[in-house]
């Protein structure tokens, strides 16, 4: 076949002749598919699984693949298309000379053909190469050992070429469409002929400031970590919405908005800028728009995940507050003999609080651990209400605070029998009967001298003795969502009684509690703890199936939560987060590069005539170059600004979501934010500074 | 006095690595009085943008003088050349080259706004322009809304803007359709009534004939010159004409011209005295 030899080299050269656009294209279909690879090698590889917590991060890593691909798909159609336009004219060309649409095409599926061996091949092997290097620092991420085998997954390498492959079909498809539609003499055109000036559309540009204003006034005041776990998406829509808007409506406007005032806009500094940015702004808002989004993305994604990364311990701690924690539920305190006889298996499990921390004592003892300090307490926690020293509980108004996301009044009330608050301080505090304490809250706090229970006839409205100090940290406290308000009651018959109202106000009411939580002692090793809760529970096991065999009733379960046991999977749930936070932000990043690039590059090429004509009107070389100068820096950098605008109006909507994680430390995500942004910043100048040399070497030529 | 002196213009230009010279200029030397409408003659490649280019100060000469209102263009520092070109030259192009992202208006105002004239003094230079030139109802609009003949007036109000002492015209109705081109052209002669000096490069005999002077170019040189000196604008045209078959025509002359260009040059000074061709 003679023709097929002259079909390829017709391909090469085109390819070769547009380096100037072709090289990045390549370069960022190498990096998709390296990309791809690496994230479906890990999810693969067996070194992974065996690291410690290596499943969970397999399973997340499962979620970056497909978002790459997705990712993948878009960015090169979109760069494709761009190609495609720069080459009508020479598409053009060729037909005019007698090269029919299907020799086109043919030229086109071979340039296809080769750009996907190139990628393919290049990507895949740069793949294999990184794919170990990603393998190390997950391994570091997740501070396990490094393992030395060398792996080749054939199962991602696969899975890299089925998906590319269809990307390539799809891009060729486009392609052809592309060639098929298009006549001869448009494609020849110039693209050169006048422009419709853009009308401001200050319709949109309100809609946008509006929407941009509502988004961040709701990112600033949320309060509470749940409901900006469900508003965040809210907002980001707003905002992704605004910044479109704002971008192509709001520029045009502002750029009208400065022509209209003759004393600016007849400047030599601002004349031709600001015409030209007019036009610019039309044509790029969009692109803009976008590269200001996946930055604010990348910013986003990094400084959370970064957070939850370096805060994971915190995290866990906050979570966990006591290294092992042993509870009850369902405790009953009976009033009288006939309330006992009427639920006696509920009675029955009062008695086993004692068996159940005797049983703890002696383990306690047998490992030498009987000098750790120890929380030790039987609680009712509750919702309730508190307003004017008035504790009440009404589910309507709980449920209308829940729709209208209004929680003010609301506490999370603990009430603790006076002895279990000796026992567990170790202090000989004393109640009269129409007394309480109140622990200090300084997130909330409680300001009346008197507490009452409106809604329980029986009890005396409460004098409070006196504050006492912050109650500690449990897992039964919840801060983060609605203040916490500890009352030390004198009996735990009182507590009983504000049980049993509050579970006839509520549908989903709490009963009785009890908690024990400790520390292990630092000598002792975190493999123990579990030992420790597996004795525990085999003993209480024992017991359950002896009373089961004596037809006895059955004693209570014994839950328990073991830091040890949960610090795996939190850890690595949290590293694999940032891990692929860290690859989508590459791939994200490489992504807005190279729109850039694009971008400079059609300006460049659109503004050659313009600028060729100031020379001649008069124009230095040096008022063209501030020109062009003020222009690209205010295009480029305005995403950038933009996105740290963004990002800093959302810090408060991210504190907010940490929370909801289990984290609450400010200073740790200012810290992180504001380095992702710096090492953004840098990398975006860097990519400046290259482009724009390619922009001034087309605008001077 | 002469607005505008050229004396024995020499221009080469060297291929990028040094390899191939090619002489766009030989030696012109000719001079422009005020007042004065000059038209200059050839054919592609005869060297007459190379010409204008010079004159424009958009290029260098290799040798030789060029002097608008006695100041040497090639003692102009290069800092101060663009707003040289500013203060003293207007520009009409053939493809009108205004700004697509600039109103009709703002495309005049270019040259002041670059001068950093005030804004008041703008508007009061425009008006009165803009009425002579009959584009007072399309200031506002875009190049993209009007005909080639609206865009190619408002590109001589915005050469005349600036009060040059010499407006240079390069083919302004190339692209233009007879009757705009007529108008246009008429417009010039009105322009050059009010005593504004032109020096149109031209193709066009119809264009060279609306002249007071017509110089030829032809390899570089200053071939021939037809003065008007008072003819019917039709028999103007005859001699243009004339003298253009002529020149492509005696080829041997040309060839006889390259061995001797001083010869050629006396040939070119006798007939502008004589103020035709035999």
């Amino acid at each position: 076949m003679r023709g097929f030899g002259f079909y390829t080299r017709l391909a090469w050269q085109g390819m070769c002749k547009n380096g100037r656009v072709y090289l990045p294209y390549i370069l960022t279909c190498i990096g998709m598919v390296m990309m791809y690879y690496i994230v479906c090698a890990l999810q693969n590889s067996t070194a992974v699984e065996t690291m410690r917590g290596g499943g969970t991060v397999q399973e997340i890593l499962s979620l970056g693949q497909i978002v790459i691909g997705f990712f993948s798909l878009l960015f090169l159609l979109y760069t494709n298309s761009f190609l495609l336009k720069r080459r009508k004219k020479e598409f053009g060309l060729y037909n005019i000379l007698g090269m029919s649409k299907l020799n086109l095409a043919r030229v086109l599926l071979l340039e296809t053909l080769l750009t996907a061996a190139l990628a393919l091949l290049s990507g895949l092997g740069l793949g294999l190469l990184f794919s170990k290097l990603a393998e190390l620092s997950l391994s570091r991420l997740l501070s396990s050992g490094p393992s030395l085998v060398f792996e080749i997954s054939p199962l991602a390498i696969i899975s890299t070429l089925k998906l590319f492959s269809l990307i390539f079909l799809l891009l060729l498809a486009n392609s052809l469409r592309q060639v098929h539609m298009a006549r001869p003499v448009e494609l020849l055109r110039a693209p050169n002929f006048g422009e419709r000036p853009p009308k401001a559309n200050w319709l949109l540009a309100l809609l946008g400031l509006i929407l941009l204003a509502g988004a961040y006034f709701l990112a600033v005041t949320i309060k509470d970590p749940i409901v900006a776990l469900g508003l965040f998406f809210v907002a980001v829509i707003m905002v992704i919405i605004a910044t479109y808007l704002l971008f192509i409506a709001g520029s045009v406007a502002l750029c009208r908005l400065l022509q209209k005032n003759p004393r600016f806009y007849y400047q030599t500094k601002h004349f031709v800028s600001t015409g030209n940015m007019l036009f610019r702004m039309r044509r790029n808002g969009a692109g803009l728009a976008s590269i200001c989004i996946l930055s604010t993305m990348v910013l986003v994604m990094l400084s959370t995940t970064g957070c939850l990364f370096w805060g994971k311990e915190a995290a866990l701690q906050q979570r966990f507050p006591q290294d092992i924690i042993f509870s009850i539920y369902d405790v009953f305190y009976p009033a009288d003999e006939a309330a006992a006889d009427e639920r006696p298996g509920l009675a029955q499990r009062q008695n086993y609080i004692p068996v159940y921390r005797e049983l703890i004592e002696a383990e306690l003892a047998r490992r030498g651990w009987q000098n750790q300090p120890v929380l030790d307490f039987r609680h009712l926690t509750t919702v309730a209400a508190v307003e004017n020293s008035r504790l009440t509980f009404d589910q309507d108004k709980m449920q209308q605070a829940e729709r209208l996301v209004q929680f003010k009044g609301f506490y999370y009330a603990h009430f603790i029998p006076l002895d279990d608050y000796n026992r567990s301080q170790a202090s000989a505090l004393e109640l009269q009967p129409n007394e309480v304490f109140i622990c200090e809250n300084p997130n909330a706090p409680y300001t009346w001298n008197t507490l009452s229970l409106p809604q329980i006839e029986q009890l005396p409205e409460f004098k409070v003795k006196s504050l006492l100090p912050e109650f500690p940290h449990t897992s039964v406290s919840n801060s983060e969502i609605l203040p916490d308000l500890w009352v030390v009651v004198p009996d735990e018959q009182i507590m009983q009684t504000v049980c049993n109202v509050q579970q006839q106000a509520y549908e989903r009411a709490s009963s009785v509690a009890w908690y024990y939580g400790f520390d292990l002692p630092e000598t002792a090793n975190p493999s123990e703890s579990d030992e420790f809760v597996r004795v525990i529970w085999n003993q209480v096991d024992e017991r359950t199936q002896q009373a089961k065999a004596n037809g006895e009733f059955e004693p209570p379960n014994i839950h328990y939560s073991d830091i040890n046991g949960e610090r795996d999977w939190y850890y690595s749930m949290n590293s694999g987060m940032f891990f692929l936070a860290i690859v989508l932000a590459l791939v994200f990043v490489a992504g807005a590069l190279l729109i850039m690039y694009y971008k400079q590059l059609v300006e460049g090429y659109e503004d050659q005539a313009g600028f060729g004509i100031l020379r001649k009107v008069g124009m230095t070389d040096r008022e063209i170059r501030s020109s062009v100068n003020w222009q690209t820096l205010v295009l480029f950098f305005l995403p950038l600004v933009i996105a740290g605008i963004h990002l800093a109006f959302a810090f408060n909507m991210l504190l907010k979501l940490l929370l909801a994680f289990g984290l609450s430390n400010p200073a740790l995500l200012v810290q992180i934010s504001v380095i992702c942004y710096l090492i953004f910043a840098l990398l975006y100048i860097a990519a400046y500074l290259t482009t724009s040399r390619i922009y001034y070497r087309i605008v001077a030529s | 006095m002469s607005i505008l002196e050229v004396k024995d213009l020499q221009k080469i230009y060297t291929t990028r690595f040094g390899g191939q010279k090619v002489q766009a200029l030989q030696s012109v030397s000719f001079s422009v009085e005020k007042g004065e409408w000059v038209a200059i003659m050839g054919e592609s490649g005869s060297g007459k943008t190379t010409l204008l280019n010079l004159v424009a100060a958009l290029d260098r000469p290799t040798s030789g003088q060029i002097l608008l209102e006695g100041q040497n263009l090639a003692q102009i520092k290069e800092s101060r050349i663009a707003a040289f070109r500013r203060d003293n030259l207007g520009f009409v192009f053939q493809d009108c080259n205004l700004l697509d992202t600039f109103s009709l208006a703002d495309n005049i105002y270019l040259p002041l706004v670059l001068a950093a004239l005030p804004y008041k003094e703008m508007a009061a230079r425009l008006n009165p322009l803009a009425n002579q030139l009959g584009i007072s109802s399309l200031l506002a609009k875009y190049p993209y809304e009007v005909s080639g003949g609206q865009k190619q007036r408002a590109a001589v109000a915005r050469a005349l803007i600036t009060k040059p002492s010499l407006v240079l015209a390069d083919e302004p109705t190339g692209a233009l359709d007879s009757r705009s081109a007529d108008e246009l052209l008429e417009l010039f002669r009105q322009i050059n009534e009010n005593g504004q000096t032109i020096l149109l490069v031209t193709h066009s005999v119809k264009a060279a004939s609306y002249a007071g002077r017509v110089l030829f170019i032809k390899d570089g040189r200053v071939f021939h010159q037809l003065y008007r000196a008072g003819q019917p604008q039709q028999q103007f045209y005859q001699k243009i004409a004339e003298a253009l078959t002529l020149l492509s025509t005696n080829t041997d002359q040309t060839n006889a011209n390259h061995t001797a260009p001083t010869q050629s040059m006396s040939a070119a000074m006798q007939s502008a005295i004589t103020g035709g061709v035999d």
